[in-house]
């Protein structure tokens, strides 16, 4: 009899010990049901009628620094905003900002001085009018020394280089697919680090 | 009322007040760390469509722990061929592709380093095609454009095969679009000759077949002349190749014993493989000469005219 009465003691207490168990977990299934509900009134009350998805997306790209969001960006898109960049610097004569990108062994090369690029951009490339159109852009390099990107890039000055064009087809002359569209070659280590030169017409 | 069980909750709590401690300061930490777990937040990292280890031929992805010593090693070679450091780079390549690609001459693999490497080069790589414990990559490699701006220059670049194979517990290097070697150890015999089909070197685009031949005649044995086609092919199945090596006269004095090496035209991610090796006109011959002229004349005088089958499956 005792022996029994001990072992319905045993069990009891191994019932106990499950009963508080599952009232743990149903307080946290509550909490969980709580936070759920509230969380989908907010949605609510937002006018959207985007899927639950997309909107979490959205909220999460809202709380994404710029930084972030530029790391989102394709290739093209970030590709394209670097020269954009670059072209609009040079475009409102901010040449300093525009050589300043420049790789350092192009920059030695080709432009020794700040002075000697402002020449350049003023005499060759045009200001106040430019446009900038990306024809192909071809990806090189790898993770260990840098992404290296290949853009053919039909950077003109609007009315000047129409001139240019009425000229050479009045001269017959054939405008090569290489002299319409140069080259600009960026290297790039991080979103907004990235270092840039481009083929220079002599 | 429910004195009783009141009573025993309270007993059971104060009998067991440690477990229960214990559960629930565990229970509340595993609270916390799922609480901190959810708030942390993924670095972004910079999107790139680049996948150099994601084969393009399959999508077959390289594991990553190969991924990261293949990336390494590629970068260490590149590093000693742009450095002149041409030893060490050597040292890299497995014995087959020294053998096989560069006759195991340090000299002949400089000469082919410096052709490609006239200046500081960059690089690029790509997964193509994987196998068995083959990774075969396709190596871009290009002047260092950021410095020039492609000034004055064309945009092109150099493009190569490397394949990374197991050599002992070591991972070597296949350069020069050489990708393996493979022992094949055949042998077929009859009363005329004995070939024996020793090993294929396993190119991009060529596969070299080393092939050792005996005359037992007492008389010439032609198994290739300069002028004649389709004299010795490579059965892929549902086509037959001619050989390549369009200058190869195979011809043996009596009693002869050669080595030859025969290339075939074939790409390594083709889906057909070699059957058979096949000798289609083999010529026991009183007299050869090797003139075009003479051929009819001392085909009709030929002791034996057959051909010859070599499985390699």
């Amino acid at each position: 009899m005792r022996r029994k009465r001990k072992e319905n003691l045993e069990n009891q207490r191994i019932n106990l010990i499950l009963a508080c168990i599952v009232i743990m977990i149903m307080i946290l299934n509550i909490f969980l049901l709580i936070k759920c509900f509230s969380s989908n009134d907010n949605k609510k009350v937002e006018p959207q009628k985007e899927s639950t998805v997309e909107i979490k997306e959205a909220k999460e790209e809202q709380n994404l620094t710029e930084e972030e969001k530029g790391k989102l960006m394709t290739e093209q898109e970030r590709m394209t905003k670097y020269i954009v960049e670059f072209a609009t610097n040079i475009d409102n004569e901010e040449f300093s900002k525009a050589y300043e990108v420049l790789n350092e062994d192009f920059k030695k090369t080709y432009f020794p001085t700040l002075e000697e690029f402002e020449s350049y951009c003023r005499n060759v490339i045009g200001t106040g009018t430019l446009t900038v159109n990306v024809k192909n852009i071809e990806r090189l390099g790898n993770e260990k020394t840098g992404n290296l990107y290949v853009l053919s890039v039909d950077i003109h000055d609007v009315l000047r280089d129409n001139k240019k064009k009425e000229e050479k087809t009045a001269d017959g002359e054939k405008i090569e697919e290489e002299d319409k569209y140069p080259y600009v070659v960026i290297l790039e280590r991080d979103y907004n680090d990235y270092e840039l030169s481009f083929s220079v017409n002599a | 009322m429910f004195t009783k069980q009141r009573l025993k909750i309270r007993n059971f709590i104060k009998d067991h007040k440690k477990i229960i401690i214990i559960v629930i300061v565990i229970w509340l930490i595993i609270i916390i760390i799922n609480f901190l777990l959810g708030l942390r937040k993924e670095p972004i990292v910079l999107n790139t469509s680049y996948t150099p280890h994601e084969s393009v031929l399959d999508s077959d992805v390289v594991p990553e722990k190969d991924s990261v010593k293949i990336s390494d090693m590629i970068d260490k070679y590149i590093g000693y061929c742009n450095n002149g450091e041409y030893e060490k780079a050597f040292n890299m390549i497995s014995t087959n592709c020294k053998e096989k690609a560069f006759n195991n001459d340090v000299e002949k693999y400089k000469e082919y380093v410096t052709k490609i490497f006239t200046q500081f080069k960059r690089y690029s790589i790509q997964d193509y095609k994987n196998y068995d414990n083959t990774y075969i990559y396709t190596v871009r490699i290009f002047n260092d454009f950021i410095k020039t701006g492609l000034t004055g220059e064309k945009f092109a670049t150099f493009e190569e095969k490397f394949a990374m194979v197991k050599e002992g517990n070591e991972i070597k290097l296949n350069v020069g679009d050489f990708i393996d070697k493979v022992e094949l150890k055949r042998v077929v015999e009859d009363d005329y000759s004995k070939i024996r089909i020793m090993s294929k070197a396993v190119f991009y685009d060529y596969e070299e077949y080393e092939v050792k031949i005996t005359n037992k005649t007492d008389y010439i044995m032609v198994l290739s002349s300069v002028y004649e086609g389709e004299e010795v092919l490579l059965d892929l199945g549902n086509i037959r190749r001619e050989m390549t090596n369009d200058s190869l006269e195979i011809a043996l004095a009596p009693g002869e014993t050669r080595t030859y090496k025969i290339s075939f035209s074939k790409y390594v991610d083709e889906k057909e493989n070699p059957q058979a090796f096949v000798f289609n006109k083999i010529r026991i011959l009183k007299a050869y000469s090797g003139v075009e002229e003479n051929a009819e004349k001392e085909k009709k005088n030929a002791v034996k005219l057959y051909s010859l089958t070599i499985p390699l499956t």
